[in-house]
């Protein structure tokens, strides 16, 4: 496997499943309990955060270089 | 350029090349899943992120963003120059019956005149029918755009400014440009650059590869009673592994699409949590009639399950019974004047103790029937998915 630069595609969804799925292994968390009311939120701050993220990425970082003084002639 | 003795004369420049259309498909060099946000956004010069965050958003208010973007998947072609799904289907359907080509028009109308009346019915904004309403409506203008830019192109065939041409064939002798073969180097064709091909990783599958050997392995644990889990365990330690998977992908590797075999994880896990009795006692329908003071346990996986207790003895002593189902219902008769107390418990569905009936997720009530005094019948019943029903000989009460 080749090194690429971090992925937010993956590391968001993985880092959602690893936290249910470790909560309904370890702590046997049950999901019908669930209040839904304070679930439904969660989906719009990761979208909210992953296009923020998104967004900053293709902020360009490099300056373009100043325009060169006008001729004096 | 010179004129005359030592010049030249130079040729009128040539007209410019008609832009090229802009076409909409799936970016396959820039997906995600199939590509078609990175299609619309590169047609609509936006951000692809943008229409992600709206499939996301429609799929989460009624599912329609799961199917506007299949729907979108099967018309719009993809960036490679091949045919869309939809465009084969429609031309094997073509080749069955040559009055298809008309169909596309009035479907779509019949598509638009269905989605408008449903989205005038309701003016909520966040109800299903107004979802559903705007799926078939932009279905219904994919549709038109679809069929119209069918007819055009039949009726105009593309220019090669429009069209990724394959490559030209050897020059013939004798036969040259003039002759209506393009030139390799020919400005008027534009040749698209070839999609990126991205390097293939085995992490995915290698990933679900040890999804499996982890919940097998978990199973034979389980069996052994070196640990004790129950079925949303089970899924979750595959959820687990493939959330592993991606976040191994964040850096390294690539597979991306884990992402949909974790979602389809979390309904199982959601609904399995739900699985309050054991996975055992086969399917179809049982009838007992237990005659002595203890009966049971009776097991049923699928199916409906009578347990008729009139003929159960208590005296001098008390007496119990258990019965589970996962999936079906469950029907207890009790003796008409003796003390009963029962203990029903339901994952999913309805429990009705002796009259009194309720419906829900998680539903665990106990009920006392009979004289105060004296030997009691202890009756404990549990269906994770169905029906409870704990009457009386002849009758609830």
């Amino acid at each position: 496997m080749r090194r690429h630069e971090f992925d937010v595609w993956s590391f968001v969804p993985g880092a959602i499943f690893a936290a249910f799925g470790l909560a309904v292994l370890l702590a046997g968390v049950d999901v019908t309990e669930w209040s839904w009311s304070w679930v439904w939120p969660v989906p719009f701050v990761l979208a909210g955060l992953i296009l923020l993220f998104t967004a900053r990425r293709r902020e360009p970082t490099a300056q373009e270089p100043p325009p060169p003084p006008p001729d004096p002639i | 350029m010179e004129r005359g003795n030592g010049t030249t004369q130079t040729a009128p420049p040539p007209p410019p090349a008609p832009a090229p259309r802009r076409r909409l498909t799936r970016r396959v060099d820039d997906k995600v899943v199939a590509g078609v946000a990175s299609g619309l956004g590169a047609y609509f010069d936006l951000d692809p992120i943008l229409f992600r965050i709206g499939f996301i958003v429609l799929s989460l208010a009624g599912g329609a963003g799961v199917i506007a973007y299949i729907v979108a998947w099967i018309v719009m072609p993809p960036s490679t120059g091949e045919a869309s799904m939809g465009e084969h289907a429609v031309r094997r359907i073509r080749h069955r019956s040559g009055r298809w080509h008309d169909v596309p028009a009035w479907v779509a109308v019949a598509l638009l005149i269905i989605g408008a009346a449903l989205v005038a019915s309701r003016f909520d904004v966040f109800h299903p029918e107004i979802v559903w309403g705007a799926v078939l409506i932009g279905l219904g203008v994919l549709l038109f755009h679809h069929a119209s830019t069918a007819r055009r192109d039949d009726a105009h065939p593309p220019a090669a400014t429009d069209t990724l041409m394959p490559p030209p064939p050897p020059p013939t002798p004798g036969v040259g440009a003039g002759a209506g073969v393009l030139a390799p180097d020919d400005p008027t064709v534009r040749m698209e650059p070839a999609p990126r091909r991205r390097e293939r990783s085995g992490l995915g599958w290698a990933t679900v590869g040890l999804a499996m050997l982890a919940t097998g392995v978990a199973a034979i644990l389980d069996n052994a009673h070196v640990v004790s889990l129950s079925l949303a365990q089970y899924l979750a330690v595959a959820l687990v592994i493939v959330a592993v998977g991606l976040l191994v992908g964040t850096w390294a590797g690539r597979a991306r699409w884990l992402t949909v075999l974790g979602v389809l994880l979390i309904p199982p896990i959601v609904l399995s949590s739900l699985v309050i009795v054991p996975l055992r006692g086969g399917f179809g329908d049982r009838f007992y009639q237990p005659v002595g003071s203890t009966a049971g346990p009776y097991r049923l996986v699928a199916g409906n399950m009578t347990v008729d207790l009139t003929r159960m003895r208590l005296r001098p002593n008390s007496a119990s019974v258990t019965a589970t189902i996962v999936a079906g219902q469950m029907r207890v008769i009790v003796p008409a004047g003796d003390r009963v107390m029962v203990h029903g418990r339901v994952g999913a569905g309805e429990l009705e103790l002796f009259g009194r009936w309720t419906n829900g997720l998680k539903l665990d009530e106990r009920r006392r029937a009979g004289p105060v005094t004296g030997p009691e019948l202890d009756i404990g019943v549990a269906v994770s998915f169905g029906q409870i029903i704990v009457q009386r000989r002849g009758g609830p009460a």
